[in-house]
Order: C-alpha cells, then sequence, then structure tokens
C-alpha cells in the first residue's frame, strides 16, 4: 500500500436505527437496566467467588504467595470488574481497577509491593461489605487513598488512566 | 443525545464476543433491552471472525482481553482483511483497564469507541447513538486503516502546512477549552444574587 486513501463508506446502522418506531434513549437505558436484574445475584456469586479466590492466593496469611504469578492477580481484578453489576454503587469496581492498576504498574517496575497489595485487597473486602452504605465522597476518599498507596509503594504511574 | 431522542435497534444486527460467559451475558442483556433483536454472540475472536466472514453486521461489540487472540488483533484483522461491509462496521471495544496506552492502541486499531467495564447502559447506548451520526472518512494507510482519528477537526498544529485539500486555514494554534478547563484556573465562585 502506497499513500493515503480517504473515503466515504455507507452508514448503514444510521439507515435500520433512525427510522420509525423505536424506543425514546430514556426508555431504552431503563430497559437495559431491568434486564440486567436477573443476571445481579449471579454475578455477586462470583464477586465473592474471585474475593475468595484472591484472599486465598494473594491474601496477607496464604503462605505460598510470593509463587503466585502477580499476573494472576491483575486477571482476577479484571474478572471482578467485569461483573461488578452484581453490587452496584458499592464502588467494588473502581476498587478493582486501582487493584489492577496497582499490579500493572509493579509489573511494568518490576516492584512487588505486598504492604500496597494488602491495603487493596482489604479495602476490596471493606467495599464488597460496607460500599452500598458509603456515600460517594466516602468512596471516593478511600479510592483516593489507593491511589496514593500504590504512588508511595509502587512509584509514579508513567502514564494516566483514561476516564 | 437526549432522554427523549428515539432510537430503533430492531433490525441493526450486533455482534458480541467475550470469552467470559458472564461478561457477554451482561452485554447481551444490554443491548437486547435496548431493543435489539438480531444479536449474535461468541466467546472467542477466532469464532468472532467465522460470524464476520458469513454475516452482515452492523455493530461490533468486542472484549480488549481474550485468551488466544484479543480485541485489537481482531479489530486490525477487520480492518484489513473482512469482507464488506463489515470492514467498516462501527467497532466498540469494551475493556476492564483503561490506562491510557491501551485506549490509544485501541484507536490505532481502528475501534470507533472504548467502553470501560462494568458496561454503563447509557454510555454505550451513548456510543451507538454516535454510530448512527458517525461522518468520518475511512483511512487506508500503511500503518493504518479504520475511521479517521482526526475527528475533531482543529486544523494542522501551529506552524505547520496541512497536508489535506480540507485542512482548516488559518486555524487556531489552540483548541477551545471546555468550560471545565476555563473554570480550573478561574476558580468561579457560586455567589447568591
Amino acid at each position: 500500500m502506497s499513500g493515503v486513501r480517504m473515503y466515504k463508506v455507507p452508514n448503514r446502522i444510521a439507515r435500520l436505527a433512525l427510522g420509525n418506531g423505536g424506543v425514546t434513549v430514556r426508555q431504552a437505558v431503563q430497559q437495559a437496566n431491568a434486564a440486567l436484574d436477573e443476571l445481579r445475584p449471579p454475578c455477586l456469586e462470583i464477586i465473592d467467588e474471585v474475593m475468595a479466590e484472591i484472599e486465598r492466593r494473594f491474601g496477607a496469611g496464604a503462605a505460598g504467595r510470593k509463587a503466585e504469578p502477580l499476573g494472576d492477580l491483575y486477571a482476577l481484578g479484571l474478572k471482578i470488574i467485569e461483573v461488578a453489576i452484581g453490587l452496584p454503587n458499592s464502588g467494588i469496581d473502581e476498587g478493582a481497577r486501582a487493584l489492577c492498576d496497582m499490579v500493572d504498574r509493579s509489573l511494568a517496575k518490576d516492584v512487588v509491593a505486598w504492604e500496597a497489595i494488602d491495603v487493596h485487597l482489604q479495602t476490596l473486602m471493606l467495599l464488597r461489605a460496607r460500599g452500598q452504605a458509603f456515600t460517594p465522597e466516602q468512596r471516593n476518599a478511600v479510592l483516593i487513598g489507593l491511589k496514593k498507596v500504590t504512588t508511595k509503594k509502587v512509584g509514579a504511574a508513567d502514564e494516566p488512566e483514561a476516564t | 443525545m437526549r432522554d427523549g431522542d428515539k432510537i430503533n435497534l430492531e433490525k441493526v444486527q450486533f455482534l458480541l464476543i467475550d470469552d467470559n460467559y458472564q461478561s457477554l451475558n451482561i452485554m447481551h442483556q444490554v443491548v437486547v433491552g435496548f431493543g435489539a433483536r438480531g444479536v449474535l454472540k461468541c466467546q472467542s475472536a477466532a469464532a468472532g471472525r467465522e460470524i464476520i466472514n458469513n454475516t452482515p453486521l452492523d455493530v461490533i461489540l468486542t472484549d480488549a482481553q481474550m485468551p488466544d487472540e484479543d480485541g485489537y488483533s481482531l479489530i486490525k484483522w477487520v480492518r484489513r482483511k473482512a469482507p464488506e461491509p463489515n470492514r467498516f462496521v462501527p467497532i466498540v471495544l469494551v475493556t476492564g483497564h483503561t490506562p491510557q496506552s491501551k485506549v490509544h492502541k485501541a484507536r490505532d486499531c481502528g475501534a470507533h469507541f472504548v467502553v470501560a467495564k462494568p458496561l454503563p447502559p447509557y454510555v454505550l447506548l451513548e456510543r451507538i447513538f454516535w454510530s448512527t451520526r458517525e461522518d468520518r472518512k475511512f483511512v487506508e494507510c500503511d500503518g493504518y486503516v479504520g475511521p479517521d482519528r482526526r475527528f475533531q477537526r482543529l486544523g494542522p498544529p501551529a506552524g505547520a502546512e496541512g497536508r489535506r485539500a480540507d485542512d482548516l486555514k488559518d486555524a487556531p494554534a489552540e483548541p477551545n477549552l471546555s468550560q471545565e478547563d476555563i473554570n480550573a484556573p478561574m476558580k468561579p465562585a457560586k455567589v447568591k444574587l
């Protein structure tokens, strides 16, 4: 391929979605949220299973945790994010994202900060147990605390997290 | 997108790809909740390729992290090798972890949008809605195939000659600030009148 080609392509979805009928944005979002309700209980079960696995393999009491691959902790954190609809308005998704961010940064810097891992795991347990009772300000304070711990124990981010 | 805007997804053909069964179900429930009837789903990029090769699609939602082949690689393949019209289909990459490098990577693979998990219905619908208004041209060159990444129309950098016939002339050297950006250095205070 040499040079640059730029061209218009047909917008099929516009033709199909902006025709007659359909629902309003408000209705569509309400319907989607209602459809998610039946998935919340199994998602909460998965959150609990994943947290139990994290605790068993990476918790402060896990004898063999230093031999566990840190990448697995990242993958477990991602699993929590994926099913976080099981515990809405608890901040558990943000807590798990903070865990992934900390592990990602640890792997990049070749640092394993067990104190930071312990704080993140304790915070996840706190958010699981009481996150929904927290005010948004309280949850935000918890998450800011996690970021500070990561910066102090692992180092500053090389790149910002996109929002 | 406003709450009162109407959208009809009954005839829109979706393809959902995620290796995580529960996450795939979440995507499915959300899209069906929006009113979609044509929804195909699969749990690997390889299965996705099979569908993309054989079925005309209108929107693809794919997970970023999958074990055998990730979403980024799949999107690159779609943009270069998939049959038309699927080569041009709007693709939304969904991902749990969104460092800036991954968002840039998604853009540079040819994704239209990136949505962070856990999939918020409003945000996903907004991206689908944006797709209906999509008027970006498609770009093909050695390093990139996909929707035009220069969609903000800010013109060439200050002091540089634009390379395109439709580059804005005498464009401002800096982009307009958003109200939040403007507020940051000004510290406006609410006062009671």
